[in-house]
């Protein structure tokens, strides 16, 4: 049984549709991202699940109940505001004892999941004081902290670390983890970050324009995109995509062209090539000139002019070509994708 | 120096505005009525309480007092209960004429209250209202109700959406996620509030002079204008009576003077 499910959702403010026929399946105790680009419907799709807002048609069902129409508070949802939403007359230990209050439990078991929690998310020496007395991470921790004291058969994230500094948020990604495989909730978890999307998710599902690109394994998602945008969102720096054309197995761009070992009809197509797939070559390949470096600490990246065209390209160790050199680049064939160019889907 | 100069001209003004105040205390003081004296002292030889025991022992004083006691402390409750929900209402739900009700609840506020006196004393003889507290009430009330209003709208405007989501997500009814929330939240507001209404009532004289005519029934105001009708006016229990029903007012300004300088929303969501 699904732990959560949507059907056909679609919502509309006035003229805008902000969601196309969603459809989403989320399994128990599943740990499922939401990444899309800024304004593509993430925190809309949270407020529908969570009953805050209602769609325009469709249907979400939680352990196969049908809770379209069910009011927020009889949901058993929990949600982690994009904005923390603390109760600003509380301390942090009324906070987090509000919900549980109002679901009546017994007070030593209140008191007992409160410290827990505490303890887990290290703000124990917080819980008397005021949200307006907190740093900006450290409310974002109490909000967390709010929702995950519910224990929560659904929980909601919308982009909860977004505001603490890189050492936290890679703490609290693992904190959160950890939390979840202790009380194994249903998570949906909306963030920005490329690294807590691959690292958090069971799965991940790639939000466009209202729609759904892809949902897949974070492995899947990142070696396997089905089509141009999930390729071209997912991964820093960037997968590279080069306009082309397939003529007779050959991929003929501006500036290059190269053998593809693949069945192909002509038409054009876009190729997608990661930059760890490309590597330096002595003297064949893709012909151009390095224009910039970045170190990036364990390797660099290193942006190559091939006439109309900047490819990017992982390197390592200490023979950096300098500005302006000449170079070859050669393209791993086995990693390399293909997509439609009208479509925007994957050929091969 | 420079701060010298600064604590100087603070006390010169300070002075400046007392010094009415302090002069209502030294008639109150002097038991000869002695209103024309030129005298600038505080304090004299003569400076007894006799005034005061005269007003509470000897004048249906302190029965006005529990009459202007009763009005106002009814016009508040009754104010602030309304203005909150109200507020509440109009800020966060979207019905049909909001927009003129809100415009309308403005325009009353238009109209000085002179202007209002004969319709009001209209209605009010027309509902037999008139010697009523509930008469002075309903006028009070909704004179100051619209204002009232405005300012809880106003408040609850620049109260986050979230904290009612996080609430109903908490597991709370609506109505719960604004009197555990909301409504605790806005302290400082309420408290504004009911202080507005409260003053707005408790030193009016025009209406109440209208609306009461049986001195059993006088509110303060109206009680110390009686000390004056007579053809000498007795100034020591005047100003007596004028310095007892200035206390409550500079005692609640006092009591919540913290909540007028203070940002509780501060905190609850980013930025
Ligand atoms: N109440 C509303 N009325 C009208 N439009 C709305 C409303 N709420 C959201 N929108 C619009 O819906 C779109 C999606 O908003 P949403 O907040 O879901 O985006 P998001 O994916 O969460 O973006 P971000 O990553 O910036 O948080 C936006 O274009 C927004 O302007
Ligand atoms: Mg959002």
């Amino acid at each position: 049984m699904n732990a959560l499910e949507l059907k056909n959702i679609t919502k509309s403010f006035g003229f805008n549709t902000i969601l196309k026929n969603v459809s989403l399946e989320v399994n128990l105790g599943e740990f499922l991202v939401l990444v899309g680009p800024s304004g593509c419907g993430k925190s809309t799709l949270l407020r529908i699940i969570s009953g805050l807002e209602s769609s325009s048609t469709g249907e979400v069902f939680i352990g196969g109940k049908n809770i379209t129409l069910v009011e927020p508070q009889n949901r058993d949802i929990a949600m982690v505001f994009q904005s923390y939403a603390l109760y600003p007359h509380m301390s942090v230990y009324e906070n987090m004892e509000f919900s549980l209050k109002i679901r009546k439990l017994p007070p030593v078991e209140i008191r007992n999941r409160i410290h827990e929690i505490a303890d887990l998310l290290q703000m124990t020496p917080l819980l008397q004081r005021k949200p307006k007395d907190l740093s900006g991470g450290q409310r974002q921790r109490v909000s967390l902290g709010r929702a995950l004291a519910r224990r929560a058969p659904v929980i909601l994230f919308d982009e909860p670390l977004s505001n603490l500094d890189a050492h936290l948020r890679q703490q609290m990604r693992i904190e959160i983890k950890k939390i979840h495989q202790i009380f194994k909730s249903t998570i949906i978890y909306v963030t920005h970050d490329q690294t807590e999307a691959m690292t958090m998710g069971d799965r991940i599902a790639v939000l466009n324009k209202g729609q759904i690109e892809q949902i897949d394994s974070p492995f899947n998602i990142y070696h396997s995109p089905k089509n141009i945008f999930v390729a071209n969102f997912i991964g820093t720096p960037e997968m590279n995509l080069l306009n082309g054309e397939m003529r007779n197995n050959y991929f003929v761009h501006k500036d290059f062209d190269f053998n593809i070992s693949k069945d192909i009809s002509s038409h054009d197509v876009v190729l997608g090539i990661r930059p760890e797939n490309i590597t330096l070559s002595e003297n064949q390949g893709i012909a151009g000139t390095v224009q910039f470096f970045e170190n990036l600490g364990p390797n660099g990246l290193l942006h190559v002019h091939t006439g109309n065209e900047v490819i990017k390209l992982f390197i390592q160790g200490q023979n950096i070509p300098k500005i302006n050199d000449k170079v070859f680049l050669n393209v791993d064939q086995s990693k390399l994708k293909l997509f439609d160019k009208k479509s925007g889907s994957l050929i091969q | 120096m420079k701060k010298s100069l600064s604590w100087f001209t603070i006390l010169l003004f300070c002075l400046f505005s007392l010094f009415p105040m302090l002069y209502v205390v030294s008639i109150s003081l002097r038991g000869d009525n002695a209103f024309g004296s030129r005298s600038l002292a505080l304090f004299n030889s003569q400076s007894t309480l006799k005034n005061f025991s005269e007003l509470f022992l000897h004048t249906p004083f302190l029965k006005w007092m529990m009459n202007s006691l009763y009005v106002s402390t009814v016009v508040t409750l009754s104010g602030v209960i309304l203005a909150a929900t109200s507020g509440y209402a109009i800020s966060r739900y979207e019905f049909k004429g909001k927009k003129i009700m809100l415009m309308s609840l403005l325009t009353t506020q238009m109209f000085p209250a002179t202007m209002l006196m004969l319709p009001f004393f209209i209605v009010l003889s027309k509902l037999h209202l008139i010697n009523k507290f509930l008469g002075l009430i309903i006028i009070y009330s909704s004179t100051a109700l619209p204002f009232c209003i405005w300012q809880m709208k106003g408040y609850f405007d620049t109260v986050p959406k979230e904290l009612e989501e996080a609430a109903k997500l908490d597991g709370c009814s609506s109505f719960q996620a604004f009197y555990k929330i909301i409504l605790p939240m806005s302290t400082p507001a309420l408290v504004i509030t009911g202080l507005f209404s409260f003053m707005s009532s408790w030193s009016e004289y025009l209406v109440a002079a209208i609306t009461l005519q049986d001195p059993e029934l006088y509110t303060l105001p109206l009680g110390l204008k009686s000390f004056q009708a007579s053809l000498a006016t007795q100034w020591g229990l005047y100003a007596a009576g004028a310095l007892v029903v200035s206390i409550p007012v500079v005692v609640l300004f006092i009591m919540i003077s913290k909540y007028l300088v203070s940002g509780l929303t501060v905190g609850s969501v980013k930025g």
